[in-house]
């Protein structure tokens, strides 16, 4: 019963720390917030805020990290508190069927985990070692003695914060975050146009019917990858559907930003990622070009940023180390081939089964594009659509290892992580029917 | 007005039921009801138990034998001679002691896998020291 308890006290402390003043919600964007904008925005800020964390507070100074950690969660509480309960009207006593649906399911996911401990092989051999670094009273500069210090170690970060500041300490409170982040950014993604509850419900139950698996917990950092890619494209998405942003794009590109630097503090991977988002980006003709240069000075710097904090804490900076060692231009034909080509498509085939994102991602934008050919964000989606599947075909392409085994073991989860930048097709295509019918 | 109303009503009562109808689906589908009583009649320990190998991958059935049985306290350094990751991680709230216990899980003279020479900090042979506690291919072992 007590452990019952703590997860739904883990769920509230998780809630409280993601939490955004409302007041600097409509700072950034000009509007007011709701529950789950700000929710979202304070999620990323979160994320960044630990990151920073892990960076400055050293071994020696961990009473000084919990004295903070308690004014951050006794501000945004105040802050939690003042926006929904003190300056409420009557809707807030209305049934909000939302944010129910919001807990309930970041509940039973929770009851799930815990009832599936089980870590995954990479996640026991690589991030669980850099989570226990922290927990055994470690910090970052002793993370270049555990193995595949190439690897980055916010996701570990992330998981050790969270256990830490959970009731029971066990590991697995900490998985919850990634549990919150990926039911959050699903509720964020539904909610991109004004629908009714009712069809945000069912878009939430649809999406979450085609994604959720417990083992997307079990440790791997792939989902939390995926849920940043959700809020990636959505926070894209109303940059580029509201004009009036682009009058202060320093300021709403912000989170974007930040969700695109945690993305490459989480995996290696995630560089190429955002390079696949702002490529995507840059594609686009009706982007306003000192918007691109600030997204390409801001990547610019947060690759470069990370590249100096590796080599001061004393982790690799090479990206994959030991994937592609044996590739050079010499023996380009033995890695690029036919033969090597047709097998990587016919894995991607077979996996697209399994992530059924991209099957049905790749259905809506053949019909939405056939209904609208200049639709730029239609556009943007097919770049990424492009790009990824370029990046997928390269990766494996260049592998030094056994290529078969390499698409066996690695495939599905760079596959599902991308499908992450697909998401919102939902949504949009759910609102293109809707006003296919109005009409 | 007041039919209205009712139609409204019973048009939303409809949807939500809908609604609530998956939501309880994707409960049966996760075997929800049976993991909350599981919560709370097994602590973690158990689930643990249930969720790996007793001794075989992991062995983590073996090493929370281990913990009760010996109640240990500090961590015992383990060799894991299978292909599975070192589970030492279980031991991850336990404080650091020198010790000349170790583990052995899924000990074994022919893993073609398990760099025997690399892995040399502890003796591969069994009769250098005395066996504490075995079970099939597990040990734990305090050097003679």
């Amino acid at each position: 019963m007590i452990e019952l308890f703590s997860i739904l006290t883990q769920i509230l402390v998780v809630t409280v720390f993601c939490y955004f003043p409302k007041n600097a919600y409509s700072f950034i964007y000009r509007k007011k917030g709701d529950f789950f904008q700000c929710l979202e925005t304070g999620a990323i800020f979160n994320i960044f805020i630990l990151l920073c964390l892990s960076l400055f507070f050293r071994k020696h100074m961990n009473e000084l990290l919990n004295i903070f950690l308690i004014i951050y969660f006794i501000f945004n509480l105040l802050f939690l508190v003042k926006d929904n309960f003190i300056n409420f009207n009557k809707k807030i006593f209305k049934f909000n069927s939302l944010i129910v649906l919001f807990f309930l399911l970041i509940f039973l996911f929770s009851v799930d985990l815990a009832n599936n401990l089980k870590i995954g092989w990479d996640a026991q051999n690589f991030w669980l070692v850099k989570k226990q670094i922290f927990t055994n009273g470690g910090d970052i500069l002793d993370l270049k003695y555990t193995p595949r210090d190439d690897y980055p170690y916010l996701g570990s970060y992330l998981w050790y914060m969270y256990s830490k500041l959970s009731f029971l300490g066990y590991e697995y409170f900490g998985r919850i975050f990634y549990i919150y982040l990926f039911v959050l950014s699903i509720f964020a993604i539904s909610q991109t146009n004004n629908l009714k509850k009712i069809e945000n419900i069912i878009l939430i139950l649809i999406i979450i019917f085609l994604v959720y698996k417990i083992n997307l917990f079990d440790g791997y950092q792939e989902i939390l990858n995926f849920s940043l890619l959700i809020l990636m494209t959505k926070k894209f998405y109303i940059f580029f559907k509201d004009k009036n942003f682009e009058k202060n794009f320093y300021l709403t590109l912000t989170p974007l930003v930040l969700i695109i630097n945690s993305v490459i503090w989480i995996k290696n991977e995630g560089t190429v990622l955002a390079m696949i988002f702002l490529g995507s980006i840059f594609l686009l003709k009706n982007i306003r070009f000192h918007i691109k240069i600030f997204l390409l000075s801001s990547f610019i710097f947060l690759v470069l940023g990370k590249y100096f904090l590796f080599d001061y804490i004393g982790l690799a900076n090479e990206i994959q180390k030991g994937n592609y060692e044996y590739f050079r231009i010499q023996n380009f034909f033995d890695f690029i081939n036919l033969n090597r080509i047709f097998l990587v498509f016919k894995y991607i085939f077979f996996y697209s089964l399994e992530v059924l994102i991209y099957p049905i991602s790749i259905t809506i934008l053949l019909i939405l594009i056939n209904s609208d050919k200049k639709n730029s964000f239609i556009l943007f989606m097919v770049n990424l659509l492009v790009l990824s599947l370029g990046f997928i075909l390269l990766a494996f392409l260049l592998t030094s290892h056994s290529l078969e085994w390499h698409l066996w073991v690695a495939l599905d989860r760079i596959m599902f992580q991308t499908s992450g930048f697909f998401i919102i097709l939902i949504p949009l295509f759910y609102d293109f029917l809707r006003e296919k019918n109005l009409n | 007005m007041i039919n209205l109303i009712k139609n409204i009503k019973k048009k939303k009562l409809l949807i939500y039921s809908v609604g609530l109808i998956i939501f309880l689906i994707m409960c049966y589908q996760i075997s929800f009801f049976k993991k909350v009583y599981f919560l709370i009649t097994r602590d973690y320990d158990s689930r643990l138990y249930n969720t790996y190998d007793y001794c075989g991958h992991e062995s983590v059935g073996y090493l929370i034998h281990l913990k009760k049985k010996f109640n240990i306290n500090y961590k015992i350094p383990i060799v894991n001679y299978g292909n599975s990751p070192n589970s030492s991680w279980y031991f991850y709230d336990l404080k650091i002691k020198e010790t000349n216990r170790v583990i052995f899980l899924n000990y074994t003279m022919g893993n073609k896998n398990f760099n025997y020479e690399l892995n040399d900090e502890y003796s591969h042979n069994l009769n250098d020291y005395n066996i504490l506690d075995n079970y099939r291919n597990c040990y734990l072992l305090e050097k003679k």
